[in-house]
């Protein structure tokens, strides 16, 4: 046994339509023994949008699956953000590879936000415009930086953050998996507090709803996940329900 | 509306809005759309936007690409990605849009480039009952040995590591060509012997 021991996690997710479209294209999975955490909203025609997002999903599972075990995790000197970095590139290779073979699947791709606990740590991943927020401590942060133009934008100082809210371009994205044979990974590690809680979303919840909005709702319902993160679906629906709407909330005992 | 989003090598540049009939795209300052670029030819190509929108290669010197393939005249749909000279432009019809569903931008375009043959590897036991069995590595991470002991081999391009571990329940560490692994990668060659949990595999190309 390890003295650092991993934080415990109570972990809930949801994936709805929305009102809007007709098929999910988000494809969501944790599990609060491996302490990884992922979710992936696709796109593309024809369906091949939800085949992307969830390759993307099983493909970083799978990568992640043997030095996930227990005594892979705790006998080998890893560097988790190396791990998690390789894994992702596997997703994208898996994609590409897909898209090649399956001519429907042409031209699909998908944003990915992944956490993954380790003892007192967190690894968190993006690559797109799905966010991860942190909720420490009566604060709400996030995490992960949007690969959008609007982002971009704001970046470069032609656009504030209020005319990026009502901004014509939030769907353009800068990057994603399964649309170049390479792709750009953030990566980034955290320590975790008791009591922090972790938010993974697509822009179905962000571009609906405010960060103020995300953040009322963690502090009225946070003491029962599965509320909370009902609350937040119907919240995005409530305000529009434009896109799909996913959410994963992990509490770190 | 509908417009085009201008990029170059994966940097935005310009937006350029279709409300016109014809719109030229070309090295010359007579054109609506002028670029800067020694691959694009005087008038290169034209956008033609009646009730449909439609891109024309006006006898370029190098032609114009939609999607990855070369074309000369074709109507374009939501989405599509035209590219001229080093510049490419992203085609987005906002009637078309299904409330916003994302397309991404200054993705380059997937060239004909030579097919990358993935590397492949495999590790065979040498030893005992199941020898001659063969694992193949074709995940990021293969785990070998039992619970008493494992190793782990990492692909990382075309090249294979094994990683440094700290040992299993007995507190030992698997071996690599006879030497117990230390606290470093390990690159690893064709031929190369692993022992773990009491079984010797070797690591070969395939």
């Amino acid at each position: 046994m390890t003295k650092n021991k991993t934080s415990k996690l109570d972990i809930f997710g949801l994936t709805d339509e929305g009102l809007v479209r007709d098929h999910n294209e988000d494809f969501i999975s944790w599990s609060a023994d491996s302490g990884l955490v992922i979710l992936a909203d696709g796109m593309g025609g024809h369906n091949a949008g939800e085949v992307a997002s969830e390759l993307a999903v099983r493909s970083v599972t799978d990568a992640l699956e043997e030095v996930l075990s227990p005594d892979v995790k705790d006998a080998c000197k890893m560097d988790f953000k190396e791990v998690v970095h390789d894994a992702v590139t596997f997703a994208n290779d898996e994609i590409n590879l897909h898209a090649k073979t399956h001519p429907e699947c042409t031209g699909m791709g998908t944003t990915i936000v992944m956490t993954l606990f380790h003892k007192n740590k967190v690894i968190v991943a993006s690559v797109g415009d799905s966010r991860i927020y942190r909720f420490r401590k009566g604060e709400l942060k996030q995490v992960t930086t949007d690969h959008s133009l609007v982002q971009e934008m704001i970046d470069n100082g032609y656009m504030s953050e209020e005319e990026a809210i009502n901004s014509s371009n939030r769907n353009l994205i800068t990057r994603a998996l399964g649309i170049a044979e390479e792709v750009d990974v953030d990566v980034a590690e955290d320590k975790v507090e008791k009591n922090d809680i972790y938010l993974l979303c697509s822009d179905g919840l962000s571009d609906m709803i405010t960060d103020d909005i995300i953040f009322s709702t963690l502090v009225k319902s946070r003491q029962d996940l599965k509320r909370a993160t009902k609350n937040l679906v119907e919240l995005a629906k409530e305000h529009g329900g434009h896109d799909n709407v996913s959410v994963i909330l992990v509490a770190c005992k | 509306m509908a417009r085009l989003i201008i990029t170059h090598q994966g940097t935005v540049i310009k937006e350029y809005d279709l409300s016109k009939e014809k719109v030229t795209v070309g090295r010359k300052p007579s054109n609506d759309i002028v670029l800067d670029d020694p691959t694009v030819s005087g008038v290169h190509a034209a956008f033609l936007h009646m009730q449909h929108t439609y891109v024309e290669d006006m006898k370029s010197t190098n032609g114009i690409k939609l999607n990855g393939k070369e074309i000369s005249k074709r109507q374009l749909n939501h989405g599509d990605l035209v590219q001229i000279g080093q510049h490419e432009f992203k085609f987005i019809d906002d009637a078309v849009q299904d409330f916003e569903s994302t397309v991404v931008i200054s993705a380059p375009v997937k060239e004909h480039v030579e097919e990358k043959k993935p590397v492949k590897a495999s590790v065979v036991i040498t030893q005992g009952a199941k020898a001659g069995e063969s694992m193949p590595l074709n995940k990021p991470y293969t785990k070998l040995g039992a619970a008493s002991q494992v190793a782990v081999i990492a692909r990382r391009g075309e090249s294979y590591y094994l990683m440094p571990m700290t040992g299993g329940a007995q507190g030992d560490s698997p071996k690599l060509n006879g030497k117990k692994i230390g606290a470093e990668s390990m690159l690893l060659n064709d031929g190369d012997i692993i022992e773990v949990a009491t079984t010797q595999l070797k690591f070969k190309f395939d």
